[in-house]
């Protein structure tokens, strides 16, 4: 497997299979990506500029909302995504 | 493809051959324990319950009881009563004699005292002993097994690795036939458009988006103050952020086959050949016991950070996530899906290690949490907030919330 991890093609953020050091250049499914703050192993890495309020997208599916404005090669965790499911405000589900 | 089970009077099949010593309420456990120090063979489950006047409680607690007596993995029963319970221990005792199996109750007010009491509950966990001795496993095919599918302590390689190989496995299973339970309720809330394709009719399409929905709503109301934060500091630690993502990754345990029924808590699925959801909570140790009351005769649970938690009467195959963590608890953990995140192994290649490992230890091979003698057990009883779900507008004059 790669260092990083892009699961699904739709993707914006990749899952960093091993520590990814701060400034380090990694290759995501053809993408050249530096990381602009160390990456542990296990956590995201934002794949392309995600403004705020958009979604993050992971397992091709939604995981959340952008809280800031994402650049390309952020670390992506509690502090600039949130997730949009069993919050106060959002208790009803998309007719699906 | 066959393994090698037990035959039971009801029809069903079981994976061990237990004699369960199960005290009716707390009240009881000191013959549990000492019984079980005197007999190691017998399998005692002490546990917190049995006196209670919630009715959803006090259902609840019957059910797993009885889910518990009647399960296909054990041979007979000793149930230990103390004798003024709230637990209508007639009627479970009625409910797992049904099942036709050999069951015995002990009551400690009746008997004289804990000393009477555990002489009498001794005689017959000696004798249903001596009686499962000679039995033999017989050749069962697939389509009677139905898998326990859980996971816990996970985190971000749980998704990549440990989940997809089950996956592979569960889609295994179903081709023959079999059945496994996906769990955990809340760890499918933004997930469930992926199962709601699944589903095999409209009917079970419907029901899995309303226990999801019951779900969400439930961690709306019980913690506020989490603002869509509901993962243990352990996940987030490790990389997971939000519970969609961690739903995401859950629901690959499911594989890729239809979804065929949506069961409440503890109860027995219907149909087989395919996945059951079952409405349990996210806590391991109960939605487990849950999956096992209905029936499970094996659990497959996927870990990421790691954890020793086993089931009284069902033997867990523990499958890890990561290498790291695998060697670090290797004593606790059964299979390594580590290896694909080495680039050793694919995904299929996991899943088939798995599908042998678990037709081996569903013929008799003990699985790493057997080596201890006491196994967790817990029932997961409606929480504040669920009652408040389910009652709706009323639950403002009932609680006075």
């Amino acid at each position: 497997m790669p260092k990083v991890l892009r699961i699904n093609p739709s993707d914006n953020v990749a899952v960093a299979l091993e520590p990814v050091g701060e400034g380090e250049e990694v290759e995501v499914s053809g993408l050249k990506i530096r990381a602009k703050q160390a990456v542990p192993p296990g956590h995201k890495l934002a794949l392309s500029y995600i403004p705020r309020g958009s979604e993050v997208v992971k397992y091709g599916s939604p995981i959340g909302k952008a809280t800031r404005d994402i650049s390309t090669g952020e670390w992506v965790h509690t502090h600039n995504l949130k997730g949009s499911r069993g919050r106060d405000e959002v208790q009803r589900l998309p007719e699906a | 493809m066959k393994f090698k089970g037990y035959r039971r009077p009801d029809g069903r099949f079981g994976v061990r051959n237990h004699v369960l010593v199960l005290p009716t309420v707390s009240c009881a456990n000191k013959v549990v324990h000492v019984l079980k120090s005197a007999l190691p063979e017998v399998v005692a489950v002490p546990h917190p319950y049995g006196c209670t006047f919630d009715v959803e409680e006090l259902c609840r607690f019957r059910e797993v009881l009885v889910g518990f007596g009647a399960h296909p993995n054990v041979r007979a029963v000793v149930l230990v009563s103390l004798g003024c319970e709230t637990t209508p221990v007639q009627e479970v005792y009625e409910e797992i004699r049904a099942s036709g199996k050999p069951i015995e109750v002990v009551e400690i007010q009746k008997e004289g005292g804990v000393r009477e009491a555990l002489d009498r509950a001794l005689e017959h966990a000696r004798r249903f002993l001596y009686e499962a001795k000679d039995d033999l496993r017989e050749d069962v095919p697939l389509s009677e097994l139905m898998v326990a599918l859980e996971c816990g302590g996970s985190d971000a390689y749980s998704g990549i690795s440990a989940n997809p190989a089950v996956g592979e496995f569960s889609d295994m299973l179903v081709a023959e036939g079999g059945t496994v339970i996906l769990s955990e309720t809340s760890e499918l809330v933004g997930a469930e458009h992926v199962l709601a394709g699944r589903a095999a009719s409209p009917d079970v399409r419907e029901a899995l988006i309303e226990v999801v929905k019951r779900a969400e709503r439930e961690l709306a109301l019980s913690s506020p103050g989490a603002d869509g934060l509901y993962l243990a500091p352990g996940n987030v630690e490790g990389g997971l952020t939000t519970i969609e993502e961690k739903s995401l990754g859950c629901a690959y345990k499911a594989g890729s086959s239809r979804i065929i029924e949506v069961v409440e808590y503890g109860r027995r699925p219907s149909g087989r050949g395919g996945v059951v959801v079952m409405d349990t909570p996210g806590y391991d140790v109960a939605s487990i016991t849950g999956m096992v009351a209905g029936g499970a005769q094996v659990v497959v649970f996927t870990t990421g950070r790691g954890t020793p938690t086993g089931c009284p009467i069902a033997p867990v195959v523990k499958v890890c996530s990561n290498t790291p963590t695998f060697l670090r608890l290797s004593e606790d953990i059964d299979i390594n899906a580590g290896t694909v995140v080495d680039g050793k192994e694919s995904i299929r290649e996991v899943g088939e290690r798995i599908f042998w490992e678990v037709l081996r230890v569903v013929s008799g091979r003990r699985t790493k949490s057997e080596d201890w003698p006491y196994q967790e057990f817990a029932v997961a009883y409606m929480s504040f907030a669920e009652k408040r779900v389910l009652y709706g507008a009323n639950s403002e004059e009932l609680f006075g919330a």
